[in-house]
């Protein structure tokens, strides 16, 4: 319990840092009263370049992580991730359709069409006979995914030259092009206060399905609601920086292996984390060949994925 | 008081449970005794608003399940179910709390369901391994433990589906004691599905008796379980050694 405690506390002090360090370090070394009182292209780029990136590379952690917290209660899986249900690959599809087609200022409404034909299709597809089958939500999930990825592979293969290199980085994820931290707040501020309220139903729901009936739970509504929110966020993460890969999936599984199972504890603990882990990896993507950057999705795989096989290596 | 009426159940091919007219009281302790597969779990889930009879009602205090909220019915059923499936990482104590949540109030457990929890751990020997992890438990006390948050529960109806899996034997009877007290002292309803008989007929008021296709038989223990009876239900033959604390059964090895 104290132990608990001790570690949302360390959370709490990370999320700021991480935050501090995003916003002062880059190409042009800027300490932070610089930042603040600073002349005016010090301020420029203070106002216009780190503070929103940063602010995107926050919200879309924490919905990323929140994401992955919900769809590990709702299909059963410690290793679900949220983009195993399609969202990610619907909207990847829209963009690089629209980006094939030069319509670059379509490119965000065509991959929100795309996540919202897979986050409504695999519901649809997985519901029989009055009954939400999680098992078959999970395979639909998956092989909506393997369609998409053809289709990718399809638009790739089709486009011209020229194009691929930013298709490439829209699919790696990557925040240079993060350009509406508003928008991604307020989805994160939504989705998180929403699953904060269903934390103790979730709670009942980890156990089983027919035990959680009998304990007062409605199963159905809990779990829709756990797949709206999880969708909500996945889609308002991949419109802001495409599909940033392992903070879903590696930064639940790290604070439930550090002793936080509550739901309680849990949200709130992969939002500050999730946020705190992309910030920071967002930063190392910018100054690690600067001028140059790097998607930053390779990087979060990169460390999310040794990451990951050492947590499983530990699994009994 | 739970009363069924012209129950109907049955499983894709299969006759479970028909016209069961069946009514459950206060201070009773009741055994559902049958062969694996006859729809002991089915008639436990269908009387505890868990799942719908093909046909027939079933009324609590004369009100009809399927007219009550889950969590109002929670908080008068509670059932312990034969398997989980899915498995918990936190400790013992946050397991057992999970029971409160018909009662909840606030987003988090209050004073009232940690004492509740607590006593439910102690009336089933594991209160010492409150801060333990539910996963590093053996069998047997992990269905302690889950029999521990069923208590928790504190509902007036309890349906036990194998109560007694993994126990030792020991710890049977001492689960068995605790079952048939909180009918005796505390008025509750309980109602486990049970593989021995020694057990149902000196622990159990009553006995309801599953035989192959849907045939339903119920009354007082006394009077259901007998050499014959059993015979029939079984299907087997069976020794019956009478000992000062009543009759045993034993199938014979022919």
């Amino acid at each position: 319990m104290r132990s608990r405690r001790l570690l949302f506390f360390g959370l709490l002090l990370l999320a700021p840092t991480s935050i501090l360090i995003a916003l002062s370090s880059g190409s042009a070394d800027l300490s932070l009263t610089q930042l603040l009182h600073g002349n005016a292209a010090q301020q420029e780029i203070f106002w216009q370049l780190r503070a929103p990136r940063a602010a995107s590379a926050f919200a879309c952690g924490a919905l990323l992580a929140l994401s992955g917290v919900l769809l590990q209660v709702l299909l059963r899986n410690p290793l679900a991730d949220p983009y195993l249900l399609g969202i990610s690959g619907g909207a990847a599809a829209g963009a690089l359709g629209a980006m094939l087609l030069g319509l670059a200022a379509a490119i965000k409404f065509s991959a929100f069409g795309g996540a919202l034909i897979a986050l409504l299709l695999v519901p649809a597809l997985s519901f029989r006979r009055h009954a939400w089958d999680i098992h078959h939500l999970l395979l639909t999930g998956i092989a909506l995914s393997a369609g998409f990825g053809a289709l990718i592979s399809l638009l790739l293969s089709i486009a011209p030259s020229a194009g691929i290199h930013g298709m490439l980085y829209w699919l790696m994820g990557d925040l240079s092009y993060a350009q509406s931290p508003v928008q991604t707040w307020a989805a994160l501020l939504a989705s998180g206060l929403a699953s904060v309220l269903l934390a103790r139903h979730l709670d009942v729901l980890a156990i089983g399905e027919l035990k959680a009936k009998s304990l007062g739970i409605a199963v159905l509504p809990v779990q829709g609601a756990a797949y709206l929110i999880a969708a909500t966020a996945t889609t308002a993460a991949v419109l802001e920086a495409g599909s940033i890969g392992f903070v879903g999936l590696v930064v639940p599984h790290l604070l439930r292996l550090l002793g936080m199972d509550s739901h309680r504890w849990l949200i709130p603990g992969a939002i500050l984390l999730g946020g705190s882990f992309l910030t920071l990896a967002d930063t190392l993507a910018r100054t690690l060949v600067a001028p140059q950057q790097l998607p930053v999705g390779v990087l979060t795989a990169l460390t999310g994925a040794p990451l990951l096989l050492f947590l499983l290596s530990r699994r009994r | 008081m739970l009363h069924s009426q012209n129950l109907h159940l049955s499983v894709p091919g299969r006759v479970l449970c028909q016209n069961l007219t069946l009514t459950l009281e206060p201070g009773q302790c009741w055994a559902i005794l049958g062969k694996n597969g006859s729809g002991k779990s089915t008639l436990i889930h269908a009387l505890s608003g868990l799942s719908k009879p093909v046909s027939g009602s079933i009324r609590l205090d004369g009100k009809a399940l399927t007219e009550i909220s889950r969590r109002n019915l929670a908080q008068r059923i509670g059932v312990l179910l034969q398997e989980e499936s899915a498995s918990f990482s936190g400790p013992v104590l946050d397991y057992v709390l999970l029971g409160r949540f018909p009662h909840a109030g606030s987003w988090r457990p209050d004073d009232g369901d940690l004492e509740a929890a607590r006593e439910a751990l102690k009336q089933t020997g594991m209160a010492q391994a409150q801060s333990q992890s539910f996963a590093t438990l053996s069998g047997g006390e992990r269905q302690r433990v889950r029999i521990a948050q069923l208590l928790a529960q504190e509902p007036d109806i309890l349906f036990l589906d194998e109560p007694l899996q993994h126990l030792d034997l020991p710890h049977q009877l001492a689960m068995m004691r605790l079952f048939r007290e909180l009918a005796d002292s505390q008025q509750k309803t309980v109602v486990m599905v049970l593989h021995d008989i020694f057990w149902a007929s000196h622990f159990c008021s009553h006995a309801l008796l599953i035989h192959d296709e849907g045939k339903i038989l119920n009354g007082e223990s006394a009077l259901m379980i007998s050499e014959n009876s059993m015979e029939t239900l079984y299907q087997c033959r069976f020794h019956k050694i009478e000992t000062s604390d009543g009759n045993y059964f034993l199938p014979t090895l022919e």
